[in-house]
């Protein structure tokens, strides 16, 4: 079907991956050498490769998992898959922004910023997703 | 949304991988659709109706909480 055709096949799976995990190791690799002289430099850098994660993410969440992966029944456990992700996405912003206001649990929320939501909105996607591939694979043939 | 499904499948002797490879689904997608835990698009439902040569209606019907 046409859904198939806009997914990254599963061959090239290894690119998202990549884009994931390699900018965060050279990222420590950095760090061990002192590259960088000031925090100023050290957080411009850390938002590039946050950047280049998520959107290894994002590659990730648009590959094919599975070799049957990309019919139209997969394309609607995506859109659940992102639907959860944004009401969860946005539930936690909500409760981290009142326990914020009334200082519960004596927990900094200043750290709280694009990346991190970002990041968490994705994570939960990718792990909605899964569930639902793992649920599909133990589904017996007839 | 039930369907007759596996009951086709029987009668056509196919099975759920043999009917999905005829229709361009994977087949976990028919295994989905005969256990009612996915209701197929009007293009898929079509497509599964012509396999085995009977009206659209014949295959799938509404239930009262659709």
């Amino acid at each position: 079907m046409k859904a198939k055709k806009s997914l990254l096949p599963k061959s090239k799976l290894w690119i998202s991956l990549t884009l994931i995990f390699l900018p965060v190791l050279l990222f420590f690799i950095f760090l061990q050498f002192e590259v960088f002289e000031t925090s100023d430099v050290l957080l411009k850098v850390s938002r590039i490769i946050g950047s280049v994660s998520l959107f290894g993410m994002f590659l990730l969440f648009m590959s094919q998992w599975t070799k049957d992966d990309g019919d139209e029944m997969y394309l609607q456990m995506r859109l659940r898959a992102v639907l959860y992700g944004v009401v969860v996405g946005i539930t936690g912003l909500l409760v981290s922004s009142v326990f914020s206001l009334v200082n519960w649990l004596d927990i900094d929320y200043a750290h709280y910023n694009g990346f991190g939501l970002m990041f968490f909105i994705l994570f939960m996607i990718l792990t909605n997703y899964g569930l639902q591939m793992y649920a599909l694979s133990k589904q017996k043939e007839e | 949304m039930k369907n007759n499904i596996k009951v086709e499948r029987a009668r056509h002797n196919l099975t759920q991988a043999e009917l999905a490879e005829k229709v361009g689904v994977s087949r976990q997608t028919i295994n989905s659709i005969e256990t009612k835990k996915y209701d197929p698009s009007a293009v898929l439902a079509l497509k599964i109706a012509s396999v085995f040569q009977i009206p659209f209606e014949e295959l799938f019907q509404l239930e009262d909480d659709d």
